[in-house]
């Protein structure tokens, strides 16, 4: 039996129907009776956060500091891993006309690093579901992906298509909501799965096929312009991103996450609320800075640059850039996320080594 | 959240400080809490698993809201901010060691009365979503539950916008084929830890 490739969305009914009466369910408790219950939730969590920090303790000094480390301490800095970007490993040697690719993304942090490419009928916005349709290409290690569907042979493996359900004249069935989706998965070798998936385009299933079959070895890389010389010792690099349309509109990032979240804060304010979602941190690089314009001027290492600061009025995040003229006739930027220490974000903008412009190729293509 | 044990000002004085921060009930506060109270619990009950638990995150981000509600009542989307106080609770590590052994206590006394209050199809979907890894579980509840858009997910979590629409079609993915499996509630529901296969 041919799967449904819109089967995921038919999860959506449910989802919906709880969104709409779960919330008549739950009735709040008289507002006056929230501070009295505060105390008692603070006096309980004092208690068992207590008891926690003994056991934390017992089993690990080290896994103590690890977690009972906070975003605003002084944290130690060292030399950053090598930022050497991630192999594209398989490319496709054919792509259905009107595609064009827009955007490459490394997941880092994983067991397996995952590189998710994708191609847009406009180029002007990869991530649109409703109204841009996306192919993407998703290398993962070989535990990823759900391998069924109807048996396909990809280049002498086995494969599986999942295609969009038919009418009886071979016409497109409406689903659910928007983001109809076929797909193609495969083990090109015995370590790495892809996963060629077409969301609202609709392609055709002879397409898919013929692009899954067109993939071969490449050894290039999804490479970073970009190489931290010094970052707080407990930011790991998470995405490594290139989006794009054009060597005129581009925008190349790495994005860093605090590895351990803290364990107390101060008391009931949006700063110290903040501080439990930790830091993040961002590096770009692109012609298009991400920082609202003005500031205050600053020297990098002699450069000309600026700090601005801003507030997410709805997310209370503090964000703070810091914006380097490195003389490639495009800006790069140093973004804090969180409740960073200004002169961490300088520091590590004087650290940052730019080996130049990514590789603008593919773009568009 | 406490303070540190050792911090200098101790936990009486700040609930004492706390109260005489505190606004009247009646500036728009009271309407807003009853207005929202109801969406969030239910999201973060889809989140946790345990509506007691998503409960007493969402009534301690209320009582926060309430404590800073002169300011918070200025922003531009009050209900965004004690949207994250609560997901900040929900989603820290240290609360979830503890949360965890609470449930394993709550779990059986609990049980019956959530499917009494939300009905056997939606306890199976929270079921099913708590066998999801914490990311895409994240997403789908805060797009499909929370009804926030993509764009807003993605500018609160500091992720791509891509990252986000991969998380829900792999959310989605997963939870059609938990649901699919068996009519019945999965028979082993736990909450999957970050640091796993998440792409």
């Amino acid at each position: 039996v041919t799967r449904q490739a819109d089967e995921e969305f038919a999860v959506l009914p449910a989802l919906l129907a709880y969104r709409e009466a779960a919330p008549r369910v739950f009735t709040p408790p008289p507002v006056t009776s929230l501070e009295a219950a505060g105390r008692r939730r603070r006096r309980s969590r004092a208690a068992m956060a207590t008891a926690a920090a003994v056991i934390v303790l017992t089993v690990s000094a080290g896994a103590a500091v690890a977690v009972l480390s906070r975003p605003g301490d002084p944290r130690p800095g060292e030399t950053a891993p090598a930022t050497d970007g991630m192999g594209l490993r398989y490319s496709p040697t054919w792509v259905p006309p009107g595609l064009r690719e827009v955007s490459r993304t490394a997941t880092l942090d994983l067991a397996h690093p995952t590189l998710v490419r994708t191609w847009t009928t406009d180029g002007r916005d990869p991530y649109g579901v409703a109204n841009n349709g996306r192919l993407q290409l998703n290398l993962h290690g070989k535990d990823a992906g759900r391998r069924s569907g109807e048996p396909v042979d990809i280049s002498g493996r086995l494969g599986f298509y999942n295609g969009a359900p038919q009418g009886r004249g071979g016409e497109a069935v409406p689903a659910f909501g928007p983001g109809r989706s076929s797909s193609v998965v495969w083990m090109p070798d015995d370590e790495t799965v892809l996963v060629l998936s077409d969301t609202d385009l609709r392609l055709p299933r002879e397409d898919m096929l013929r692009m899954a079959r067109s993939v071969r070895p490449d050894p290039g890389r999804l490479a970073s312009p970009l190489q931290a010389g010094w970052m707080p010792d407990d930011m790991v690099l998470t995405y490594l991103e290139m989006v794009g349309d054009s060597s005129a509109s581009w925008q190349f990032q790495l994005t860093y996450y605090q590895r351990i979240s803290s364990v107390g804060t101060g008391v009931g304010d949006a700063d110290s609320d903040a501080k439990l979602n930790g830091l993040t941190l961002q590096l770009w690089i692109g012609p298009t800075a991400p920082a609202r314009t003005g500031g205050a001027a600053i020297t990098v290492n002699g450069r000309p640059a600026r700090l601005v600061s801003q507030r997410r009025v709805a997310h209370p995040r503090d964000v703070a850039h810091v914006v380097i003229d490195f003389g490639l006739g495009t800006p790069v930027t140093v973004t804090g996320i969180g409740p960073w220490d200004h002169a961490d974000l300088v520091r590590i903008a004087e650290n940052l080594e730019v080996r130049g412009l990514p590789d603008l190729s593919w773009l568009g293509r | 959240m406490e303070p540190p044990a050792s911090a200098p000002r101790t936990r009486e004085r700040a609930a004492a400080m706390e109260m005489d921060d505190a606004p009247a009930v009646d500036d728009g506060y009271a309407e807003f809490y009853q207005a929202s109270y109801g969406r969030l619990a239910a999201a973060l009950t889809a989140y946790l698993g345990d509506a007691a638990e998503a409960e007493d995150v969402v009534q301690e981000a209320f009582l926060r809201a309430w404590q800073g509600w002169r300011r918070i009542a200025g922003y531009e989307e009050p209900v965004a901010w004690v949207r994250r106080v609560a997901w900040n609770l929900a989603t820290n590590r240290w609360r979830r060691l503890i949360t965890e052994a609470r449930m394993r206590l709550r779990m059986r006394s609990n049980q019956a009365d959530v499917v009494a209050a939300l009905g056997p199809d939606s306890v199976a979907l929270v079921a099913a979503l708590r066998q999801l890894p914490a990311r895409h579980r994240q997403v789908i509840v805060l797009h499909y539950v929370a009804d926030l858009p993509v764009a807003d997910i993605a500018a609160d979590l500091s992720v791509p916008r891509g990252t986000v629409l991969s998380w829900l079609h792999r959310g989605r993915t997963r939870l059609a084929g938990l649901l699919g499996e068996d009519e019945s509630p999965p028979s082993r529901p736990g909450p999957t830890t970050e640091g796993g296969d998440e792409s």
